[in-house]
């Protein structure tokens, strides 16, 4: 069995750089225990021997305030790692000398990985690392975990204190709060469940320090509730005596025993203001703060949206085109070409991986941004900026991003509620983003605008971007005001990195393994239910057609898209035509439009298909990729210009005429009003497959469906109001 | 006092932190305890303080949780 280390930190004290240098690409993800939130555990070895390494999340102590902290003090407590190493900043040693401070008191084996002693040594902070190591009973190596320096000594410094018997430290908390903990100890030392939940002392100290994650574990055994009302007791004994609450007098002592320690080694070195406080001072203003922010974002989205849309279409030509024909070649070399194998190969198979790969350049692109502002530092200060006016409504500051993400597209944007704190905000910001607008949602609009308000495409378009965002502004202000109530809401205290050069290393990792997660994670739900769709089509349920040869109106797919239209009846749109189109739209928005042109029997311009040899593919593949690219490289000035929506009016008018027909048929004349509800349905429902496989992964299944019948049940609603209540007041 | 009525570049001692537990426990955590000494980097919207080489901002929520004096060198 491998030895195992966890590697901890607090957040920016270079943690991830070391433990990618540490185990380099030998990485795998998984979640913690009975958590969402992933685990990153990796591998190496010293002289041979194998170690097993877990990424604690970054965390400045082990009292659990937040969903990191909570993790990190129980895997300590609970797993007891061989040697833990702890990454410590050189430029900021007393904030970092608290977490290995903890770490000692819970008596494990610990290596302190002084990191950025460059920095450190620049702004003139010397450090005796000896003596450090010598006063904590550690091993301190000095390390730049960035460039590399310092992951040989590590992990020799690992070797040689794994099997090492750890020093528990004791800091002297001052007469009163020693007595307490005496008392506790009693109590605690006597019983064995209570000493197998980690070292006594250090369990004493915690339940003194109010840590809810202790008194959830202790809670759980039978028999020690005794425990805890003694510790009520003693927590209100100590701030009666001293005047200042229990964790406040343990905090003060320790940080005091801290600087003590610091002093010995440095003198007391303040630094003086760094430029990087200077772009502070601009960068969240109070008057600049919130425009600087929306430029950032605006940048982000417009790579994302546009950047990549070359290499979308790039991904969607090869495996519609030259792909499925391979596909088809293949078969064909079987024999199994031409019935329902190959029709289930192309068009349940291969349009399943496909509608997976398009997002892949979105997301990389996506990914890469975020990357880049987390690792330069400006991701803490959006949210510094942005929380204000954010929990006026009842969402945190960092909700915004995910947010603006999802007016590109909801996948992400649900991935990326992972950089919110509490579980809380994560799951409320889950619940929002769907109601932003996705890319993929526009050519519905434009295609009924070009039909029904030719005279007002724009606004119509635009005021759907507009209606997202307000009902998600009025949906979270109703969530945060009941089910997702915020009973004790934790003002914004946010330590911020100095701002630096993103590092190419770290942002690459953060792509690759997030943009891995997604492909694994959403992929297999999105081509099951493609192949679900395709069987759904091939089933013949009544006239004469047979298995994979049918109507679609005679089709599974048919009697379905028949079954629920009656349900869309009120908002004047149930025809089985439209139902059938946005059953469709709930595996992928993208295909509403072509599932309505296939459903009124309307060909779409097809493509010239000319190119027939393999080796013609393969170059065609070659030449339309690098086309991509040099797409690609022409939309980057485009990214600060301000051609929102750019409004594409090349939709086939066989198409305008049958969708003109449906609509005015389907509401009794009144097309106009059944297009608007139309589209603020397809606003309001469930975005595709793949964000709902999103939310699964995030949420967990409960709250997947919840937000699946709410979001359906908000868009029935929308569109109802739009219909019913434009009638009852004379329009369309 | 509060941070928000001190100036840039002042130095203040933090005298009190009153807030409810989990504010109070994320500022212990970061060493904003009675007694330590902060470099006020900006005081308002959002306030930045420095504190033994860390930047810290805090919200305007958290401002009334904390009583400061200023501290002359």
């Amino acid at each position: 069995m491998k030895r195992r280390v966890a590697i901890a930190g607090c957040p920016n004290a270079g943690k991830t750089s070391l433990f990618n240098q540490l185990t380099g690409a030998k990485q795998k993800v998984g979640n913690w225990p009975g958590q969402t939130v992933e685990q990153f555990s990796g591998e190496f070895e010293v002289a041979t021997e194998g170690f097993e390494i877990v990424d604690l999340p970054g965390c400045y102590g082990l009292v659990a305030v937040s969903a990191e902290e909570a993790i990190a003090a129980t895997y300590l407590a609970e797993e007891r790692p061989e040697v833990v190493v702890t990454v410590a900043d050189a430029s900021n040693l007393t904030g970092s000398l608290h977490l290995v401070a903890q770490i000692a008191e819970l008596g494990l084996q610990q290596v302190v990985a002084l990191n950025m002693v460059d920095v450190a040594e620049r702004r003139g902070i010397e450090i005796d690392e000896q003596r450090l190591g010598a006063t904590l009973g550690v091993e301190v190596v000095r390390t730049v975990a960035r460039r590399g320096l310092g992951t040989e000594d590590v992990k020799r410094a690992i070797g040689r204190a794994a099997g090492a018997t750890a020093q528990q430290l004791v800091i002297d908390y001052g007469p009163v709060a020693e007595r307490h903990i005496g008392g506790l100890l009693e109590n605690i030392v006597t019983r064995p469940e209570m000493t197998a939940i980690g070292a006594p002392r250090w369990t004493a100290l915690q339940l003194l320090a109010g840590d809810t994650g202790t008194r959830d574990r202790i809670a759980a055994l039978a028999g020690c509730d005794d425990v805890l009302v003694a510790t009520a007791t003693a927590r209100d004994d100590i701030s009666a005596e001293t005047g200042y609450e229990a964790e406040m007098v343990l905090a003060e002592r320790r940080f005091e025993w801290i600087a003590r320690l610091v002093a010995s080694m440095t003198g007391s070195v303040e630094p003086g203001l760094l430029w990087s406080d200077r772009m502070d001072r601009v960068l969240t203003n109070r008057f600049l703060g919130i425009p600087a922010f929306i430029a950032v974002m605006w940048l982000v989205l417009r790579v994302t949206a546009d950047v990549t849309a070359p290499y979308l279409d790039w991904v969607d030509a090869t495996m519609a085109g030259p792909v499925s024909r391979w596909a088809v070649d293949l078969l064909g070399l079987v024999g199994a070409d031409g019935g329902w194998i190959e029709s289930l190969v192309v068009d349940g198979v291969l349009a399943g991986v496909g509608a997976v790969l398009v997002f892949v350049p979105v997301l990389f692109a996506l990914y890469l941004m975020l990357a880049l502002l987390e690792d330069s530092g400006y991701m803490s200060r959006a949210a510094a900026v942005m929380d204000r006016a954010m929990r006026a409504v009842g969402i945190p500051g960092k909700a915004f991003l995910p947010m603006m993400v999802g007016f590109g597209c909801t996948v992400p944007a649900i991935y990326a509620t992972r950089t919110l704190d509490s579980s809380r905000d994560r799951l409320l910001t889950g619940l929002l983003t769907p109601f932003m607008s996705c890319g993929a949602r526009l050519p519905v609009y434009i295609l009924l605008a070009a039909v029904f308000f030719a005279d007002a495409k724009g606004s119509v378009v635009f005021s759907m971007y507009l209606l997202g965002i307000g009902v998600a502004v009025f949906i979270g202000f109703l969530l945060s005001k009941t089910a997702l109530r915020e009973d004790d809401p934790t003002p914004f205290v946010m330590v911020l990195p100095e701002f630096r050069l993103p590092n190419a290393r770290t942002v690459w990792v953060l792509v690759r393994q997030r943009t891995g997660s997604f492909i694994k994670g959403a992929g297999t739900t999105i081509l099951l239910a493609s192949m679900a769709v395709w069987l759904l089509l091939a089933l013949p349920v009544s006239g004469d057609g047979g298995f994979a040869d049918t109507e679609i109106e005679s089709s599974a797919f048919g009697a379905v898209s028949k079954g629920v239209a009656p349900i869309l009846d009120p908002l004047g749109f149930g025809e089985w035509e439209q139902a059938g189109s946005l059953l469709s739209g709930f595996v992928a928005k993208e295909v509403v439009v072509s599932t309505v042109a296939q459903l009124y029997s309307v060909d779409e311009a097809e493509s010239d298909q000319y190119a027939i040899g393999f080796f013609d593919d393969l170059k065609d593949v070659g030449t339309s990729f690098v086309e991509a690219s040099a797409d690609t490289l022409r939309a980057i000035p485009a990214v600060v210009g301000l051609d929102f929506i750019d409004l594409d009016d090349s939709t086939p008018t066989a198409l305008q005429a049958a969708v003109r027909t449906s609509f005015e048929t389907g509401s009794g004349g009144r097309g106009r009003l059944a297009a608007l509800g139309f589209m603020v349905f397809v606003l309001l429902y469930t975005p595709c497959m793949a964000a709902v496989a999103a939310f699964r992964q995030e949420f967990g299944t409960r709250w997947m469906w919840i937000s699946v019948l709410g979001q359906f049940a908000i868009a029935w609603l929308g569109a109802f109001l739009v219909f019913q209540g434009g009638k009852l007041v004379g329009l369309g | 006092m509060t941070l928000a009525a001190t100036t840039r570049d002042s130095r203040v001692r933090v005298l009190r932190v009153a807030a409810r537990p989990r504010l109070m426990q994320r500022l212990a955590m970061l060493g904003i305890v009675p007694g330590v000494l902060l470099t006020v980097v900006k005081p308002h919207g959002p306030a930045i303080v420095s504190l033994g080489g860390a930047r810290i901002a805090i919200g305007r929520g958290a401002l009334q949780s904390l009583e400061v004096e200023a501290v002359d060198e």
